[in-house]
Formats: C-alpha cells, sequence, structure tokens
C-alpha cells in the first residue's frame, strides 16, 4: 500500500519549474522545510498493550529507537501487567490508570517549569486492548477497563487470536462488540474523517477500515514456508494461518491504520483531547483544594439583579400612568374654565 | 531511578513509520501556516514596497506621513495562498520610527508590541481550557531592520534598536534602496556594519547550518549579511521579458538581477528555506525567555519538581482571587448605583407629583375663588335687580295715583261755577 507516495505527492515541488514563474513568491515550500525538520527533530511513540491473560506482573516499559529511510522513531511498549484474572477482580485496572495518569501528571509539570526545553513526552498514545474470542461479545471485565480508560487513552479495541474463528464466526463477533461499545457507551478511538479532495481510491480503502472495526489479528514470531515465501505465520496440520495476509485476518489493517497512516492523529487526539481534559481536571482540582470555593464552574458570579430590576420597573410605570392621568385632568380644568 | 538507555533495533523489514514527516505535513498544511513580519524603518525607506515586492502582490497602504509625534505599531493581516498552502500573513508597520526630534523613546512601543503578543500567548497558554491548536498566532517570527544607505556606518537610533529587539524577536538587517551605493561602497558599508553590530553585542539572527540539507547555502548566505535590497512592482522590458525594475536614465535596475541587489538572496532564505526555522526559533527561544522572565517576575521559582505544578497554581490562583474579588467590588458598585438612581429617579417622581399636586389644588381654589365672585356678582344682581324690580312697581303704582288723581281735579271746579 502506497500511502507514504500518497502524502508526498501532494507536497508542492518548485525546484522544477516555478522559478521562472513569475508569480511564484515560495512559501509554498513550507511543507517542505515542516518535513525536513520533522525527519531532523525525530518522532516519539508511546504504545500499551492491554491484555487479561499475561505474565507479566507489573507495568513495563521498553523503549526502542528505530530508524526507516531517514526518519527516526523512538518507541516506546508498555506492557502491562494481566488483570482480570483474579476471583475478585474490582477496579483491577487501577494500576493502569494510575500509570496513564502518572505520565500526564509528569508532562503537566515539565510544561508547567520554567525550563521547558527538554521535555519527555512519555504520554500513552495508544492502547491496543485485547478481546478474547473465546465468548460472545464483552465481558464485564472488559467494559469496566474500557471505560475507565476511554477518557484518558485512545482505546483500539482488537480480537485477539483470531485464527480460532471462521470468517462467519468473525463478523459476528466483530458486531457484537461494536454494539456493544455503543450499548455501554464505550468512546473508543474514531478514525477521523478523510477529507473531501481525497480520491476515490483513498476513500474506499478508509470506509474498509472503518467497517472491519475491531481488527481480528493474529500474531506470530515465527516464520514459515508457505507457498515458496518465507512469510510470518503459524504452522497448523490443517494449513498455514498467514499474518500478513489479509484474507486471514486484519493484521495489515491494523498496521496500516496504527503506523502508517494514523499514528500521528493518534498523537494528536492525545495532546489536544485526553491531556488537555486532565488538565482542566486537574488544574480545577487543585483550585477547589485551595479556595474551598464550590464556585467552579462560572468564574464570573451570577448577578441577582433580575428581580428589583422587574419591581422597579413596574413601580416606575405606575408612577408615570398616575402622572399622566393628573396632568390630563388639569387640562380638563384650564380647558372649562375658559369656556366659563 | 535512572531509564536504561533505549536500543536501537534494526528492522527486519518495511514498516511503514517512514511516512510520519508526511503525516505532520499533512496535518499542518490543513492546519494553515501563519507567519509574521515586522518591519523597522525610516519612513519613506520602502518597507511597503518591498513587501509588495517579496510576495508579489499589492497590499492595501497609504503613504506615512513624517509628522507622527511617536511611534505606533499598525499590524495588518493578510490571507495568502499558493498551490495548496494557505498563509496567514501579518506584516507589522512601525510607522512613525526616525521621524522625531527626539528618538530617545522609539523603541519602546515596539518592544512593548512585540511583548504583548507574547503576553497573549502565554494567556492563551495558562487557560484552564485552551485551543492552543487553532490559537491565531500573532507573535512576530522576523524583524526586517532596513538600514539607510548612507554608506557610512550605522546610526546610533539603529544600533539602541537593535540591541533593545536582539533578545526578544529574529532580527534580519537590510540595506534599503541599495540602488544608491555602488558595489565597492556596499563591499565597505556591509564590512562596517557587520562589525559595528558584532562590536556592539547585537545579536541577529544567524541563517541555521545544523542541517546538512541546507547548511551549504545557509552558511554562504550568512556571509552576504546584510543584504542589500532594492523593491520595486513595476515591470520594465529587458531583452523581450519584462522584468521588475527600477528604470533610471543610466540604465536599469533589475530586482530579480543578483549582480544588482541581494534581493532574490533575502527571497530565498526569509521565505524558501527558513521561513520554518523563523517560526521555531520564535517559539522555542524567543518566547521561552519571555515566558520564563514573566513566571519570575510572578513570583515562581524553578526549584524543586513537586512545588512547580501548586506554585504556578497558587500564583494563578491568587490572581483569580484577586479579579474574583475586584468583579464583586464592582457588581457592589453597580448594585449600589442602580438603587441610587432607582432612588433618585423615584424623588424627582415625587417631587413632580407634589408639584402637580400643588398646581391642581391651586387651580382648584382659584376656579373656586371665581366661582364665589361670580356667585357673589349675581346676587348683588339680583338684589339690584330686585330692587329696581321694587322702584320700578313703586314708581307704576305712584304713576297711577298720581294719575287718578289728576282725573279727579276737574269736576270739583265745574261745580263752583253753578253756585
Amino acid at each position: 500500500m502506497s500511502t507514504g507516495l500518497r502524502y508526498k505527492s501532494k507536497l508542492a515541488t518548485p525546484e522544477d519549474k516555478q522559478d521562472i514563474d513569475k508569480q511564484y513568491v515560495g512559501f509554498a515550500t513550507l511543507p517542505n522545510q515542516v518535513h525536513r525538520k520533522s525527519v531532523k527533530k525525530g518522532f516519539d511513540f508511546t504504545l500499551m498493550v492491554a491484555e487479561r491473560i499475561n505474565q507479566t506482573v507489573e507495568i513495563l516499559k521498553h523503549t526502542v529507537d528505530i530508524e526507516e529511510k531517514g526518519v527516526k522513531l523512538k518507541l516506546t511498549i508498555v506492557d502491562t501487567p494481566g488483570f482480570g484474572d483474579a476471583v475478585n477482580n474490582s477496579e483491577c485496572w487501577k494500576p493502569i490508570t494510575d500509570y496513564v495518569d502518572q505520565q500526564f501528571e509528569q508532562y503537566f509539570r515539565d510544561e508547567s517549569g520554567l525550563n521547558r526545553k527538554n521535555i519527555q513526552d512519555n504520554r500513552v498514545h495508544c492502547c491496543l486492548y485485547f478481546i478474547s474470542p473465546f465468548g460472545h461479545g464483552l465481558r464485564p471485565v472488559d467494559v469496566g477497563f474500557m471505560k475507565a480508560l476511554h477518557e484518558k487513552v485512545n482505546i483500539v479495541p482488537l480480537i485477539a487470536k483470531a485464527d480460532c474463528l471462521v470468517p462467519s464466526e468473525i463478523r459476528k463477533l466483530k458486531e457484537r462488540i461494536r454494539e456493544e461499545i455503543d450499548k455501554f457507551g464505550i468512546h473508543v478511538y474514531q478514525f477521523p474523517e478523510c477529507d473531501s479532495d481525497e480520491d476515490e481510491d483513498f476513500k474506499q480503502q478508509d470506509r474498509e477500515l472503518k467497517e472491519s472495526a475491531p481488527f481480528a489479528v493474529i500474531g506470530s514470531n515465527t516464520v514459515v514456508e508457505a507457498k515458496g515465501q518465507r512469510v510470518r505465520g503459524r504452522l497448523y496440520p490443517w494449513g498455514i494461518v498467514e499474518v500478513e495476509n489479509q484474507a486471514h485476518c486484519d493484521f495489515v489493517k491494523l498496521r496500516n491504520m496504527l503506523i502508517r497512516t494514523h499514528m500521528h492523529d493518534l498523537k494528536d487526539v492525545t495532546c489536544d483531547v485526553h491531556y488537555e481534559n486532565y488538565r482542566a481536571h486537574c488544574i480545577q482540582q487543585m483550585t477547589s483544594k485551595l479556595t474551598q470555593d464550590s464556585r467552579m464552574e462560572s468564574p464570573i458570579p451570577i448577578l441577582p439583579l433580575p428581580t428589583p430590576d422587574v419591581e422597579t420597573e413596574k413601580l416606575i410605570r405606575m408612577k408615570d400612568e398616575e402622572l399622566r392621568r393628573m396632568q390630563e385632568m388639569l387640562q380638563k380644568m384650564k380647558q372649562q374654565m375658559q369656556d366659563q | 531511578n535512572v531509564e536504561p538507555e533505549p536500543r536501537s533495533l534494526s528492522l527486519g523489514g518495511h514498516v511503514g513509520f517512514d511516512g510520519l514527516p508526511d503525516q505532520l505535513v499533512s496535518k499542518s498544511v490543513t492546519q494553515g501556516f501563519s507567519f509574521n513580519i515586522l518591519c523597522v524603518g525610516e519612513t519613506g525607506i520602502g518597507k511597503s514596497t518591498l513587501m509588495n515586492t517579496l510576495f508579489n502582490t499589492t497590499f492595501e497602504t497609504e503613504e506615512a506621513s513624517h509628522h507622527e509625534d511617536c511611534v505606533r505599531l499598525r499590524p495588518q493581516t493578510y490571507d495568502l495562498q499558493e498551490s495548496n498552502v494557505h498563509l496567514k500573513l501579518t506584516i507589522v508597520d512601525a510607522v512613525g520610527f526616525g521621524d522625531q526630534i527626539n528618538k530617545d523613546d522609539s523603541y519602546r512601543p515596539i518592544v512593548d508590541y512585540i511583548d504583548a503578543q507574547f503576553e497573549n500567548y502565554l494567556q492563551e497558554e495558562l487557560k484552564i481550557r485552551r485551543s492552543l491548536f487553532d490559537y491565531h498566532d500573532t507573535r512576530i517570527h522576523v524583524c526586517l531592520y532596513f538600514i539607510s544607505p548612507t554608506g557610512h556606518s550605522l546610526k546610533s537610533l539603529d544600533l539602541v534598536t537593535m540591541k533593545k529587539l536582539d533578545s526578544k524577536v529574529n532580527i534580519i538587517p537590510i540595506i534599503a534602496k541599495a540602488d544608491t551605493i555602488s558595489k565597492s561602497e556596499l563591499h565597505k558599508f556591509k564590512i562596517k556594519i557587520m562589525g559595528e553590530l558584532v562590536s556592539n553585542g547585537v545579536q541577529i539572527y544567524q541563517f541555521p547550518t545544523d542541517d546538512e540539507a541546507v547548511a551549504e547555502i545557509n552558511a554562504v548566505m550568512n556571509a552576504h549579511l546584510p543584504f542589500a535590497v532594492v523593491g520595486s512592482t513595476e515591470e520594465v522590458k529587458v531583452g523581450n521579458k519584462l522584468v521588475r525594475a527600477r528604470q533610471y536614465p543610466w540604465g536599469v535596475v533589475q530586482v530579480e538581477n543578483e549582480n544588482h541587489c541581494d534581493f532574490v538572496k533575502l527571497r530565498e532564505m526569509l521565505i524558501r528555506v527558513n521561513m520554518e526555522d523563523l517560526r521555531e526559533q520564535t517559539h522555542s527561544r524567543h518566547y521561552e525567555l519571555y515566558r520564563r522572565c514573566k513566571l519570575e517576575e510572578m513570583g515562581f521559582q524553578d526549584s524543586d519538581g513537586d512545588s512547580q505544578p501548586f506554585s504556578l497554581q497558587e500564583t494563578y490562583e491568587a490572581k483569580r482571587k484577586e479579579f474574583l474579588s475586584e468583579l464583586q467590588r464592582k457588581e457592589e458598585e453597580m448594585r449600589q448605583m442602580f438603587v441610587n438612581k432607582v432612588k433618585e429617579t423615584e424623588l424627582e417622581l415625587k417631587e413632580k407629583e407634589r408639584e402637580l399636586h400643588e398646581k391642581f389644588e391651586h387651580l382648584k381654589r382659584i376656579h373656586q375663588e371665581e366661582k364665589r365672585r361670580v356667585e357673589e356678582k349675581r346676587r348683588e344682581l339680583e338684589e339690584e335687580t330686585n330692587a329696581f324690580n321694587c322702584r320700578k312697581a313703586a314708581m307704576e303704582a305712584l304713576q297711577s295715583q298720581a294719575l287718578h288723581a289728576t282725573s279727579q281735579q276737574p269736576l270739583r271746579k265745574d261745580k263752583d261755577k253753578k253756585n
């Protein structure tokens, strides 16, 4: 999928013929300048993985520096402990929400400091939530977890181990999960609408992407030989499941969405929405603690002026009436006297 | 606890995050860009013409007069578009600069304006509910300082002003109306200017040389500062092309001819190569410095990690309390004023009511007086009429008696005659 090329073709390329063009000023190179600078600066991304059954007992962070075609990415994977498998699972997602909040708090402090030259952004940009395929949809612990996190981090729900379901079962399960997400009011990450000036191909791809959520994935670290090629897959007696085969699972869609097209949008939503909500909430809490003032919502107190206004208005009107009547009477009497 | 250094991994195949810069670019193109230029120079030195020439358009500006009593900043914003890039360009003109007899304070309105834009951004950043991504950034990204082509040296006004501005904005000095200086004079002039800037410690903007893609061209251009420019929006036929130029009897000065002036260099550096860097430097260096100073002024130190947000919030909260109490006071004042006004109006109305009532009474009395008098007169009249009638009756009675008496007298006379 040539998404990389697609974006590139939108950039203006002034170097070739425009210098001759008199009308050309040159600020159309701004995107190129931004591009150049961003490549130089590099990117970072933090991905959190949440699944129920897991060996880990504490939150582990793995950070790697990777580079591709000159673009540097500092990728952090946050592995969460398995949760939901104890007998009593109330609030089992607390360590995870605490972790996300901690990163926000750290960033908030750094941002409020005097020296902001080297702020490290450790905020979680995306949380991949694995839903078990061995069920009929979302379990209460799934709902609880997602609702605890949906206002703090972008949740991308995935159906794990999808190689135990046949296509029709996958379809049913996806529909079920989508319904339940709506029913329980869970706000998972929404793919942004694509621009109206995109080509039809892209719009079609975008539609397909949205319709296959939640993605059903299969993961594999082993490389097997299939149809003469070496592919990542799982070897079964009845066949080979190819990870990167779109007919076998949605892995390719997930990778495209997560990395090739929406990685930056995930970061933006984290910064502009989730973090801002946290910050606003935090400030309000702090200030309420400091002043014990319950008037939080409107900084400007509502003035109780309306009622006296209305009453005085009435009074003034009454007096006006009286005045008018007396004046009339006076006129009449004057008239009478003149007549006599 | 110290985190382990991230390790570098090599990738087994194409992943696809090399598209990240494109994603970023796509987003920023959708958002649009804003760029703010401050032009400082004497009246009539060619600032507006140069802007028109640079952006190949005619920005509507009237000629400034030489008789302004102080320097004032005049910002004008334009929406430009080139291929798919939208640019919100703001040109700020320091009107009246250099015209006053006493120029001691000329720099102050300029510094105040730059600080005000930083302040606005800081305020937005400190808001509880902020929207920085669609905030119209008005901070000045570059200051083009126009030097008069005297050919000798910088004026002290230039040095003083640039010194006040160099820590707040990226300064690019330019020699204006460069078609009045010959090549050799220009060379000496440039050296003199740069020398004076260095010896006075003025930090002008250096085109960045840390990015390999543009390091070379930037380094070359740095050596050509200050740029000697000529501006013109008029077109003259040279050869078989129409070019922007100034036509003199002795020849044609072509704006885009690099032998004639440095206009092309300026355009290249300012717009085509370093526009983004100018924006970035403004944000990460000049603005941060302003912010740090401002916050320190408000009384909060960068001591230990724990106290920071609270101190900032404390100061913020203190200001907020102040604001609220001010608001309450104003509210009380207004309420008081309103109550007073109502009382006043009521009193007035009462006064009027009383007056009217008095008048009414007065008129009533007059009326009654009149009535009484009329009544009296009528009675008098009646009496007179009665009296008159009586006298008339009496008179009539007398008359009839008299008549009766005279009719009896003649009979007696006859009787006497018979005897």
